[in-house]
C-alpha cells in the first residue's frame, strides 16, 4: 500500500518537473522567443504526452487504478496556456480512449476519456475567462485540481448507472488517490512557478474583489445548505436503508421458518399416514418403535385417549389443555393437522411435535421428541437454506442452541461463526442487530423454530450501498454546482458590475486628465446609469465652475492689462512742447499682460530718461514685476543718481523677496538734451539700434551688464554716446527679434535691421508701426509667443540758449553781465523786483567766481540764461567756471542776530542769494563748477 | 553809481543813486575812509539806490561800526526791495532806518 501510494506520488510529480523544465526555457533560453501557436503546440503536445504516460503509468490503488492524466492536463492548459490545455486533454482524453485496446480498464473508459478531455477545456477557459490569462495562484489551483477531479467520480457514477455498486467501489477506492495525487501536483505546479517568476506566493492586496466577498458569503451559506442537505440524504437514506435491512432480514426469517415448518409438518404428518394405514395390522408400541415416534394416541369421538403407546396419557381428556385442545379441530371438519414443537398439555417439560389425522373412530395423534425431531430438521433444513440468499450478498445460518452452524453458506468458516456468536451473543429474537461475522460488518435478525436460531444475515455494505452512492453522488455534485457557482459569480460579476466599473474608470481617468469633453454611458443597468448620469452631471457642472472661473480670470486679466497699459506713458505726442526730441513707444502683449514695459519720462528741464525691459516670464506674475521694476527704476532715477548706481541700487531692491527667481533685463538712457548726450545703461538687453544722421541703423554693442534682480550688488557702468540733431535710437524686446513664422524661423536682428534702414521716417510713431507691420507681415498666421515692445526716440538737437562768456572774467564784467541777463529778462517780462533780485546774485555769484575760483582773478566764466516750463514757469542763470572746484551752498550761513560791532564782513552774499532765490544748483562736471539760480517766474 | 555829498559841520549826508554792488562798493568806502573825521551825523540817502549786494553791506556795516564809535549814522529814503535786503540779511537791527 505505501509503495503504491509513492509510485503514484512520483507519477504525479513528473508533470510538475516538466513544467518547470518549459517554464526555465521559456524564460532563458531562445525557445521563448519561438512564436506564440507554435509554443502552444509543443506545450500541448508535452502534456498531452504526459496524460499519456499518466494513463499508461497508472498505479493499482486498492484494485483500483489511479492516475495522474487530469493534472498534467491541468497543468498545460492553467500554467502554460489555453491552446495546450485543449491540446493536452484531447490527447490525453483520446489515448486513454484507445488504450481500452492494450489492457487499460474499460469500465471508466468513457468517464476517464471524456473527463480528460473537458480538462482540457476546462482549464483553457479558467484561464481565458477567470486568470485573465495569467497562471493561478496555488489556491486556486488546488481547488481547480480537486473540482477537476470531483467531476471525473460523477463522470464515473453518471457513465455506468446499470452498475452503480461497482461505479460506487471505483469511486470508493478511487477518491482519495486521485484527488490527492492530480490537485496536489497542479497546486505544486502554482508554487514552483510563482517562486521562479519572483512572485509572492501569499499576494498582498488593496481590497477585497467584489465577487470574492460574493463568494465568500455565497461559501458559507452554500457549505451550509449543502453540509445539511447531505446530513439530510445520508439520515433519509439510512433510515430507508435501516427499514429495509429489517424488512429483508424478517421477510427471509419468516420464509426460512415456513419452508422448515412446512417440511417437518409434512414429515410428521406423512409419518402419521403410514401409522394410521398400519393401525389395523400392527399395535401402537410396535408401530410407535418401527417409526422411532415418542407416542401414538388414539383418541375417540369425545376428545378422550382411548389408546396410547404411553400409557399415562390413556384417559386424558384432549379438551382439558390448549396445547391438546387444537386437535379437537380434527373431530370436525379438519382431517389432518400438525402441531409446532412445542411444550405439551399434561406434562409442561416435555416439548414434543404433534400431527394427527382424522380415523372413523375418532383421530390418531403421532408426537416425536427432540432428538428425533432434531434429527427431522437437520435433514430438511440444510437443504432448505444453504443456497438461500439475502438480498445480494446476504444469507442464512442455521444455529443449534450452541451456536454450533448447522447451516451456513459456502466459504464461511463454521467455527469463525460459532466463535463470533460466542463472543458477541446474540441478543433478542426478531431485533435487527448488527455485528462482524468472518470479519464482515453485518446485520442480522434471527427467530428460534423448533428449537434452532435461524439467522438472517446482510452485511452492511449491502445494506447501506445506496445510501453511500445517494451521498457520494449528493456530495460530489454539491462540490461541482458549488464550483459552478463560484465561477459564475465571478464571470457575472465580472460581466454585470467589473466590466462596467472598468468603462466608467477609463473614462473617469480621460476626465482626470482633463478631457473634460468624455461621458459615461454605462446603461447596462439602472445602478451603473445612474452612476453615469451623476458622473455627467458633475462632470458639467465643474465644466460650468471652470467657465465662469476662466471668464473670470479673463476679466481679471483684462482689468490687468488696462492697469499696466494706463501705468506706461501712452499719450503721444508725449511732450509737445519739446522741441528737441520726439519719442513714441508701443507694446503689444503676447497674452493679456506682459512681462515686457517701457517707460519714459524727464526729470528736469534737460533730461529726458526712457528704457525698455524684459520680465522673465509672462501673464500676471510677470506684470507684477514688471510694476515693481518700473516703479524702482523711476523712483531711483528721479532722485537723480547717476544711472549706474540706479541700476546698481535698483538691482539690489529688485533682488530683495525675489522668492520666485524672477528677473529683468533692461535698457536705459537718459538724454541731457542741452548737451546732446545720450547717457545709458544695459542690464542683460538686447543692443539698441542708433542712426546717426546722414548713417545707417547699427546696433549699439556694448558691453552689457548682468540682468537686473538676477544677483545682488552688480556694478552697472554708463556709458556715453553723443548725440547731433537727427540722431535716432531705437529700443525693442526679443519679442522682436524671436517673433516667429509658421516655418519656425525667426524675425531677427539682419531682418530688423535691414527694414529700418528701408526708408526714411517723418515721425517715430511711423517708424515704430513700420517695425510692427513687418514683424507681423513675417509672423503671418503664426501665434504671438512673447510681448513686442519698442521705443523710438530722435534727438532734434536743443534751443540756441542765450549765452555771454569771458575767457578772462574780471570783477568789471558784471555790468556785462547784468546787462546781457537783463536783456533776456525783459524779454520774459520779469517783473523789477525779480530782476533786481537777479542782478544782486549775479553780482555776487561773479564777484565770488573771479574772486575766490581763480587765484589771480581771471578766468574763462560762461553764464546763461535759460526759460523754464516745468514744474513752475521759471528762468534760471547758470554760472559756469574752471576754478577751483567749490560749493558755496555748503557755506555756513552768517548769524544775522549780531550787533553791528559783533558782526563780520563776508558769507552774506551766497546767504542773500539763497533767501532771494527760489532755487539754487550746484554741481561740479567735466572740470566745471556749475551754478544754477532758479527764480519762478509769476504767471 | 554817483554820490552826491553834503557836508555841514559835523553833519555829513551821502546820497546814493544806481548800484551799490561790487564794483561800486569800493567807491563808497573811499569815501566814507576819507571824510568822516569830525563827523557825528552820517546820513545815508537811499532815495535813489536800485540795488544792494553783500559788498555794499560790508561797506555799510564798516561805516555803521565808525560811526558807532563817533555819533550816529541815519539811513533814509530805503526802498522796499532793500528793506527786504536788511530784513533778510538781520541789517534791519543794526542800522538806523528811517
Amino acid at each position: 500500500m505505501p509503495e503504491a501510494y509513492i509510485k503514484l506520488s512520483i507519477a504525479a510529480l513528473l508533470p510538475v518537473i516538466c513544467a518547470i523544465i518549459l517554464f526555465l526555457l521559456d524564460k532563458h533560453t531562445k525557445f521563448g522567443r519561438l512564436n506564440y501557436v507554435l509554443k502552444q503546440i509543443i506545450f500541448g503536445l508535452v502534456f498531452g504526452g504526459l496524460a499519456v504516460l499518466g494513463t499508461e503509468w497508472g498505479i493499482p490503488v486498492n484494485g483500483a487504478v489511479a492516475n495522474c492524466r487530469d493534472g498534467a492536463v491541468l497543468i498545460g492548459g492553467l500554467m502554460f496556456g489555453a491552446p495546450a490545455g485543449i491540446i493536452a486533454g484531447i490527447i490525453g482524453g483520446v489515448e486513454r480512449w484507445i488504450a481500452v485496446a492494450w489492457g487499460v480498464g474499460s469500465f471508466t473508459r468513457v468517464a476517464c476519456s471524456v473527463s480528460t478531455i473537458i480538462a482540457g477545456f476546462y482549464a483553457a477557459a479558467l484561464r481565458k475567462w477567470m486568470f485573465e490569462n495569467k497562471k493561478p495562484g496555488w489556491f486556486i489551483s488546488l481547488c481547480t485540481g480537486v473540482v477537476m477531479e470531483v467531476f471525473h467520480l460523477t463522470m464515473v457514477f453518471i457513465t455506468n448507472m446499470n452498475t452503480p455498486e461497482k461505479a460506487m467501489e471505483v469511486v470508493k477506492v478511487c477518491t482519495g488517490p486521485l484527488v490527492a495525487a492530480n490537485s496536489i501536483a497542479v497546486m505544486l505546479t502554482a508554487i514552483v512557478l510563482a517562486l521562479l517568476s519572483g512572485e509572492p506566493l501569499i499576494k498582498k492586496k488593496s481590497g477585497i474583489r467584489i465577487s470574492q466577498t460574493i463568494q465568500k458569503r455565497m461559501l458559507a451559506t452554500v457549505v451550509v445548505a449543502f453540509v445539511a442537505t447531505s446530513v439530510f440524504v445520508f439520515q433519509l437514506q439510512n433510515q430507508i436503508a435501516e427499514a429495509q435491512v429489517e424488512n429483508l432480514l424478517s421477510m427471509a426469517l419468516d420464509d426460512i421458518t415456513a419452508d422448515i415448518d412446512d417440511t417437518t409438518n409434512e414429515n410428521l404428518l406423512s409419518l402419521t399416514r403410514k401409522i394410521a394405514a398400519e393401525l389395523e395390522t400392527s399395535d401402537l408400541n410396535t408401530l410407535a418403535d418401527k417409526y422411532d415416534v415418542a407416542d401414538i394416541s388414539i383418541v375417540d369421538k369425545n376428545g378422550i385417549i382411548v389408546d396410547s403407546s404411553a400409557e399415562s396419557f390413556i384417559g386424558f381428556n384432549m379438551a382439558s389443555g390448549e396445547q391438546s385442545a387444537e386437535f379437537l379441530a380434527l373431530l370436525g371438519d379438519t382431517k389432518e393437522f400438525v402441531q409446532k414443537y412445542r411444550p405439551i398439555t399434561n406434562d409442561a417439560n416435555l416439548l414434543r411435535k404433534y400431527a394427527g389425522v382424522k380415523t372413523e373412530t375418532g383421530f390418531l395423534q403421532v408426537g416425536y421428541d427432540a432428538n428425533r425431531f432434531q434429527r427431522n430438521i437437520d435433514e430438511s433444513v440444510v437443504g432448505i437454506t444453504k443456497n438461500r440468499h439475502v438480498g445480494e450478498t446476504g444469507y442464512i445460518l442455521i444455529l443449534d442452541e450452541t451456536y454450533s452452524v448447522i447451516s451456513a453458506p459456502k466459504g464461511l468458516s463454521p467455527a469463525t461463526l460459532q466463535e463470533n456468536f460466542r463472543t458477541s451473543g446474540i441478543g433478542k429474537p426478531n431485533t435487527t442487530f448488527s455485528m462482524n461475522l468472518g470479519g464482515v460488518p453485518c446485520f442480522a435478525r434471527y427467530r428460534t423454530t423448533e428449537g434452532y436460531y435461524v439467522v438472517s444475515v446482510l452485511p452492511c455494505d449491502e445494506a447501506f450501498r445506496m445510501r453511500n452512492i445517494a451521498v457520494f453522488v449528493n456530495t460530489y455534485m454539491e462540490i461541482l454546482v458549488f464550483a459552478a457557482l463560484f465561477a459564475l459569480i465571478y464571470l457575472l460579476i465580472k460581466r454585470v458590475v467589473v466590466n462596467q466599473i472598468k468603462d466608467i474608470n477609463s473614462s473617469l481617468s480621460k476626465i482626470a486628465n482633463g478631457d473634460l469633453k468624455e461621458t459615461v454611458n454605462v446603461r447596462s443597468n439602472e445602478e451603473f446609469a445612474s452612476l453615469s448620469d451623476d458622473i455627467n452631471s458633475t462632470v458639467d457642472t465643474l465644466k460650468r465652475y471652470i467657465d465662469e472661473a476662466s471668464a473670470r480670470i479673463d476679466k481679471e486679466l483684462e482689468f490687468a492689462k488696462n492697469i499696466q497699459a494706463s501705468a506706461l506713458p501712452n499719450v503721444f505726442p508725449a511732450f509737445p512742447k519739446r522741441k528737441e526730441f520726439e519719442i513714441y513707444a508701443s507694446m503689444n502683449p503676447a497674452k493679456e499682460v506682459g512681462g515686457d514695459f517701457y517707460d519714459f519720462y524727464m526729470t528736469n528741464q534737460d533730461t529726458l530718461h526712457f528704457l525698455v525691459a524684459d520680465v522673465s516670464g509672462k501673464g500676471i506674475p510677470a506684470a507684477m514685476f514688471m510694476m515693481r521694476a518700473k516703479t524702482e527704476l523711476k523712483t531711483l532715477t528721479e532722485a537723480e543718481l547717476p544711472l549706474c548706481d540706479v541700476f546698481t541700487r535698483g538691482n539690489n531692491a529688485l533682488c530683495e523677496g525675489n522668492d520666485a527667481g524672477m528677473f529683468v533685463t533692461a535698457w536705459q538712457g537718459s538724454v541731457d538734451l542741452e548737451e546732446g548726450v545720450l547717457r545709458y545703461a544695459n542690464a542683460g538687453h538686447n543692443p539698441p539700434l542708433v542712426r546717426h544722421t546722414d548713417g545707417q541703423f547699427e546696433f549699439l554693442r556694448t558691453r552689457a551688464g548682468f540682468i537686473l534682480a538676477g544677483m545682488e550688488n552688480v556694478n552697472y557702468k554708463t556709458q556715453e554716446l553723443r548725440l547731433v540733431p537727427g540722431d535716432t535710437v531705437f529700443l525693442y524686446t526679443d519679442g522682436v527679434t524671436e517673433a516667429t513664422n509658421a516655418d519656425n524661423k525667426l524675425y531677427g536682428e539682419e531682418r530688423l535691421q535691414t527694414a529700418l534702414n528701408s526708408r526714411e521716417f517723418d515721425d517715430m510713431q511711423e517708424l515704430c508701426d513700420f517695425i510692427k507691420t513687418d514683424v507681423d507681415a513675417f509672423v503671418g498666421d503664426a501665434p504671438q509667443f512673447d510681448d513686442i515692445t519698442m521705443v523710438a526716440f530722435r534727438f532734434l538737437g536743443a534751443p540756441a540758449i542765450p549765452t555771454i562768456h569771458f575767457d578772462e572774467a574780471k570783477v568789471e564784467d558784471i555790468n556785462d553781465v547784468t546787462a546781457f541777463v537783463e536783456a533776456e529778462l525783459e524779454k520774459l517780462n520779469c517783473p523789477m523786483k525779480t530782476v533786481i533780485q537777479i542782478n544782486v546774485a549775479i553780482d555776487e555769484l561773479f564777484s565770488n567766481i573771479v574772486h575766490h575760483g581763480y587765484p589771480d582773478h581771471k578766468g574763462p566764466v560762461t553764464v546763461k540764461v535759460v526759460k523754464k516750463d516745468t514744474p513752475h514757469h521759471a528762468v534760471c542763470v547758470r554760472f559756469e567756471d574752471e576754478g577751483i572746484p567749490y560749493n558755496p551752498l555748503q557755506k555756513e550761513d552768517p548769524d544775522v542776530s549780531l550787533t553791528a560791532d559783533e558782526r563780520q564782513p563776508g558769507g552774506l552774499g551766497i546767504f542773500m542769494v539763497k533767501k532771494t532765490m527760489d532755487d539754487l544748483k550746484y554741481k561740479y562736471e567735466n572740470g566745471k563748477n556749475i551754478m544754477t539760480i532758479i527764480k519762478n517766474l509769476e504767471d | 553809481m554817483q554820490i552826491n555829498k553834503t557836508k555841514n559841520d559835523s553833519n555829513l549826508t551821502l546820497a546814493l543813486s544806481g548800484r551799490l554792488d561790487t564794483n561800486t562798493a569800493p567807491l563808497l568806502e573811499a569815501e566814507l575812509g576819507g571824510n568822516l573825521d569830525g563827523v557825528t551825523d552820517l546820513v545815508l540817502d537811499f532815495a535813489n539806490l536800485e540795488y544792494i549786494s553783500s559788498a555794499g553791506l560790508r561797506v555799510i556795516l564798516s561805516a555803521q561800526k565808525e560811526m558807532n564809535a563817533r555819533g550816529k549814522m541815519v539811513i533814509k529814503n530805503v526802498c522796499a526791495d532793500i528793506i527786504d535786503v536788511f530784513d533778510i540779511t538781520g541789517f534791519s537791527d543794526i542800522l538806523t532806518i528811517e
